[in-house]
């Protein structure tokens, strides 16, 4: 036997042969002798090379047509399970065992679970259960024959349960007379995998004794056992095991299982018996029956749909439910019908139904459910938006250009937009010039997600003539959005400039906060035009425009604002600004941005903003060492210190960063576990602290 | 599987809750309701909404829990977690959002699941707790969101879909570009033919699972090790591991970068491919030095090869054009070919895809109406077994046949022993 001696191995692969050869039946013993001893190595870059090692040879052995090799290997492993062998190698080995071993190493990995060493015996419980061949089976049955602890027990009966070896039914089925009862859920469990007619027998005479907290166990057992019976065409075995399992002593949910399997075995037209039980008063029953609405034929599904009207009001709500999934518009005249009842909830199922099994004729109706409002109103809006069909598009556009109601105006609209109807967007057009602010901004919204680059100067108008305030900023973003979708920066704004041009001085002033937002060479001209005027108005515009900018690379013009300017309201908004681009994508060094918010820091006069700039150090363009030594003196004012601490925990969440700099994150962490108000944030920090 | 099928339920939890409830109200001469006006005109009162517990509030369970707090029709009165300091996080959080100190707190989710007024189980573990846990809720009467990936291995994945079925649970896996209208639409054209016919699909994901050396370090106090650990191999406390998201590289616990953007991404492929109830029937691993990037390539038996590859994309590419989504921006449309591609309306007659815009008010609606979710389980199981058995062919390094039918490897016993892994006992499902 070989013995260790940690150390002395020699680690490498595989003594410099390819992985192929050191697979190769006459090289593996060779390769194993020199691998175990690493295995079992205290260090653990040693253990784990010598192990990833062996296991890629065994991988490599995982494969049909390498028996001879597969056998050599299981083994040579099996020959060292024993007490020579350190634990950690013999774990090793065991998991390795757990797919490649076979007939060959069932008696020594047999042996293996009664080592003293509990966790190489679990190694080995888990190896002999996924170890396909029969001795293994025979194995397990005779441990458990011996077994005495509970836990073992289970586990032994789990790998029965794992294995479904018919052979082993016996076996399991002792235990179903066990004091204890986990142990005797264990083996009903390993029955109804097993899923013979013995074990079915078995369950069954375990039933008839068993105490009440047993029956939904067995029961369920019981079903498991049928299901597996009907999966191997044994339809008349399982029928009989599902009728035992509806008398009415048994569990309710056994019984319902026990419903629900005669359905499927059954070979008789199955509606009549699904209307019997809706019809009836047992509501678990019902749910079981609605159930099999889905697995019903076309024709049988109109017969069903012809029963509605003779139904309880809850069954006519599982029956509408399970037509709304199947989706088959036959029953669309039925469902119409149904749709006027005076019971809420038939009403709402009803209605929600037609989102699928309607057409265009069912508009009119959910149009008129809409003035119904709450939870009436919420299923006909949902049905509007989900219905599709000829000419439902064109009706609801209909609908929303006659109404005179502008709420009602504005939910068709965004009823269109959620239907993605394109074939709106000439009208939604028209409404994002409506003299009602509230339809224009529902209008321009559904245009931002409907309409193409090639709209965006008819779109243009829908800006001008927003009210200034949330209205204009809603326009304009959804302007943005569709421009934002050309690939090239300094394309986007194109459309827009086609028009500019041609616009009045005013309206000219008027698009430059959007052309701020979208961004680009040409946009940016226009900007500095505006910035270089003597009109201060104009003036003021332009600030404000280049205050929109959507990336990092105007942040030199922004600080340039802020320092030429001489209103302090422009000064503010260019500072404000300049430090939110700092932290956006931009074109130089990122080292330098920290830089930026230093400088930016010391132009402040205010609290919001110092806390503004604390704010933006853990993007991805600032986050450093550098920042972290930047914010850890505010964490001493009162008046920035709870940004400050959020903003140590926002880098510590970085592992790369606060990994490598334990001493600095470990000193800034304990600052803001002590000033932070904030508990949760604590937790965060106390974590980040235990991790260092 | 189609859409087409809702969900049978026994009497539901909540219901059982209110009987209990109005009896103990009565007794003690309490309100029973709080007057609606309290949560604002438009908000449901107790009663009306579904209970809720999230399991897991990490970082993920708890971007998710905020999702639900936000739900009108949902009150959450319940964390679990083996971790004390995320679990009094998670408490906080929740009783500053209702203005109470109600929510219960839990490190054994068993006993979670043994409240029968609980009606919904909200899981975002690491990924080796998905399946136990989710399933265990659904033998218990409770349906089900659960975080994605929906499993660790192929058959865990088709075990929820069993355990979902059986007790009639509605399964929601936290899919969510399932509700997301730009991925449904970018689905929607492909689906329709906009590319002409769909040749290839490259799927940006990071990268495989592997094995864990990390040294054992002490377990600290808040942390419940072997709840954490569960149906996994034992191994020693280390904080890289247990830290959120800190478990995703070893592959006793993930499937790796590989499940975690495939799970979403993958999914998109079958829906947009309409191969949802199926999968690949070939698997071969690459390398990426000779393929642009390019790890494993899926044959599809339309025609279609997938290709998982790397960045931050999902490019499909047909004869008459090419559409490309953001993966790490909510999947939107990045570029597409022709450039007005993206603005074309779906035809009437073309197939719609199912809609959702809010990925958990569906679950909630879905809880109600007991029809299947848009992100149902057997979904989240399909596009789940893509992310491992690629994974499966990267880590036995060769091609693998693969039959979506029988769910497993076509002539090839030994890929066949990946498809699951034995438990640490008394774990199953």
């Amino acid at each position: 036997m070989f013995r260790f001696c940690a150390g002395t191995f020699v680690v490498g692969i595989v003594f410099g042969t390819t992985l192929l050869n050191a697979a190769a039946p006459e090289n593996l013993r060779q390769s194993f002798e020199t691998l175990l001893p690493g295995m079992g190595a205290e260090k653990i870059a040693e253990s784990q090379s010598a192990q990833q090692q062996w296991e890629n040879i065994c991988l490599n052995l995982c494969k049909p047509g390498k028996e001879p090799g597969r056998i050599e290997a299981s083994r040579l492993m099996a020959e060292n399970l024993g007490p020579d062998t350190p634990s950690g190698a013999r774990i090793w080995l065991l998991r390795q065992l757990e797919y490649l071993g076979g007939r060959e190493s069932v008696a020594a990995i047999a042996a293996a679970m009664d080592d003293e060493d509990l966790l190489v015996g679990r190694a080995a419980r888990r190896a002999l259960t996924n170890n396909p061949s029969a001795e293994a089976s025979q194995q397990l049955v005779a441990k458990l024959a011996r077994a005495e602890d509970p836990v073992f027990k289970i586990g032994l009966l789990n790998a029965l349960a794992y294995r479904a070896d018919p052979s082993t039914v016996a076996a399991a089925a002792k235990p179903l007379n066990d004091t204890n009862l986990a142990v005797v859920a264990a083996a009903a469990r390993a029955l109804g995998e097993i899923g013979t007619p013995e074990a079915a027998a078995n369950l069954k005479k375990a039933r008839e004794n068993s105490p009440p907290q047993l029956r939904e166990v067995l029961g369920n057992a019981s079903l498991r056992c049928a299901a597996t019976m009907v999966a191997r065409g044994q339809r008349h075995a399982a029928q009989a095991i599902y009728s035992e399992l509806r008398n009415p002593q048994e569990p309710e949910s056994v019984r319902l299982g026990a419903l629900d399997g005669l359905f499927t075995v059954a070979d008789e037209h199955p509606v009549a018996k699904i209307c019997a039980i809706l019809r009836g008063s047992d509501r678990g029953a019902a749910g079981v029956a609605a159930a099999q609405i889905a697995k019903l034929n076309a024709t049988e599904v109109k017969e069903l749909a012809g029963n509605l009207a003779y139904l309880p009001p809850a069954s006519q709500v599982l029956a509408l439910e399970a037509l709304r999934v199947r989706a088959d518009k036959r029953v669309l005249p039925d469902v119409v019908a149904i749709a006027r009842s005076k019971d809420p909830k038939v009403r709402i199922a009803a209605l929600r139904a037609l989102s699928s099994v309607g057409d265009a004729s069912v508009v009119p109706l959910l149009l008129e459910a809409l003035s119904d409002g709450g939870p009436t109103a919420r299923a006909a809006r949902g049905s509007l938006e989900a219905l599709y069909g000829e000419h439902v598009d064109a009706a609801i556009i209909a609908a929303m250009q006659t109404s005179e109601n502008i709420q009602r105006r504005a939910l068709l609209i965004e009823i269109l937009k959620r239907r993605r109807s394109v074939a709106a967007v000439p009208v939604l057009l028209e409404e994002s010039r409506h003299s009602e602010p509230h339809v224009r901004t529902y209008a321009m919204a559904a245009l931002s997600q409907l309409a193409q680059h090639d709209d965006v100067p008819e779109m243009v108008q829908g800006v001008l003539v927003a009210d200034a305030g949330s209205e204009r900023d809603g326009a304009e973003k959804a302007v943005m959005l569709l421009c934002n979708r050309v690939t090239d920066r300094d394309e986007r704004a194109d459309p827009i400039l086609q028009v500019f041009d041609t616009l009045a001085d005013e309206d000219q002033k008027s698009l430059l906060p959007l052309l701020g937002r979208i961004g680009g060479k040409r946009s940016l001209e226009k900007i500095q035009t505006a910035l270089e005027s003597k009109d201060p108005d104009l003036y003021g515009v332009g600030v404000r425009a280049m205050c929109n900018w959507p990336d990092g690379d105007v942040a030199q013009e922004l600080l340039d604002i802020f320092q030429s300017s001489q209103e302090e309201t422009y000064r503010l908004q260019a500072m404000r600004a300049f430090i939110r681009v700092i932290a956006l994508r931009h074109e130089r060094p990122n080292s330098e941005s920290l830089e930026m918010l230093r400088e930016a820091m010391k132009f402040c006069s205010r609290d919001e903003e110092r806390n503004l700039i604390l704010s933006r150090t853990t993007s991805a363009e600032i986050r450093s060492l550098e920042a972290l030594q930047f914010v850890l003196p505010y964490l001493k004012n009162p008046a920035t210190a709870q940004q400050a601490c959020r903003a140590v925990v926002g880098l510590a969440h970085h592992r790369y960063l606060r990994r490598p700099n334990q001493a600095e994150f470990n000193k800034a962490l304990n600052e803001v576990i002590a000033v932070s108000d904030d508990p949760a944030l604590v937790d965060q920090a106390r974590r980040y602290r235990s991790d260092l | 599987m189609s859409d087409s099928k809702n969900i049978s339920k026994t009497e539901t939890g909540r219901r059982r809750f209110l009987q209990q409830t109005l009896g103990a109200g009565l007794a003690a001469g309490a309100p029973l309701i709080v007057p609606a006006s309290v949560f604002g005109a438009d908000r449901p009162v107790p009663s009306d909404r579904l209970t809720l517990a999230s399991v897991g509030v990490g970082s993920q369970g708890r971007y998710d829990l905020d999702r639900f707090l936000s739900q009108n029709d949902a009150q959450v009165v319940a964390v679990c977690d083996a971790d004390a300091v995320r679990l009094a996080a998670a408490k906080r959080r929740v009783d500053e959002h209702y203005g109470n100190s109600d929510c219960k707190t839990y490190r054994d989710f068993r006993e979670v699941l043994d409240r029968p007024e609980i009606d919904l189980i909200h899981t975002a573990t690491p990924d080796h707790w998905h399946v136990p846990i989710a399933a265990a809720a659904c033998a218990k009467g409770k349906d089900v969101y659960c975080q994605k990936p929906l499993s660790l291995t192929v058959r865990e994945a088709r075990q929820a879909v069993e355990a979902a079925r059986r007790f009639g649970s509605v399964f929601q896996v936290g899919t969510q570009n399932r509700s997301n209208p730009s991925a449904r639409y970018g689905c929607e054209l492909v689906r329709n033919g906009r590319l002409g016919k769909l040749k290839t699909i490259d799927v940006g994901t990071w990268e495989v699972s592997k094995r864990c050396w990390l040294p054992a370090e002490p377990v600290p106090e808040h942390v419940d090790w072997e709840m954490w650990l569960g149906p996994a191999p034992y191994r020693p406390f280390n904080a890289e591991i247990h830290r959120s998201r800190g478990w995703m590289p070893y592959m006793d616990y993930s499937g790796g970068g590989v499940t975690d953007f495939g799970a979403h991404f993958f999914d998109l492929v079958q829906w947009a491919m309409g191969t949802e109830d199926t999968g690949p029937v070939e698997i071969t691993p690459l390398d990426p030095a000779e393929t642009d990037g390019r790890f494993v390539s899926y044959k599809y038996a339309n025609g279609v090869t997938v290709y998982r590859t790397t960045g931050n994309f999902m490019r499909f590419v047909g004869t008459d054009g090419v559409l490309e989504l953001d993966i790490c921006a909510w999947a939107s449309i990045k570029s597409a070919q022709p450039s007005t591609l993206d603005r074309e309306p779906i035809g009437p007659n073309e197939i719609h895809l199912r809609k959702s815009n809010d990925h958990y008010a569906n679950f909630l609606e879905c809880a109600r109406t007991r029809q299947l979710p848009v992100a149902d389980v057997e979904k989240g199981c399909r596009a789940v077994t893509i992310c491992h058995i690629g994974n499966i062919a990267e880590w036995l390094g060769r091609p693998l046949q693969w039959n979506p039918q029988q769910e497993s490897f076509v002539n090839d016993a030994e890929a066949n022993r990946w498809l699951e892994r034995p438990k640490r006992a008394p774990w199953n499902v």
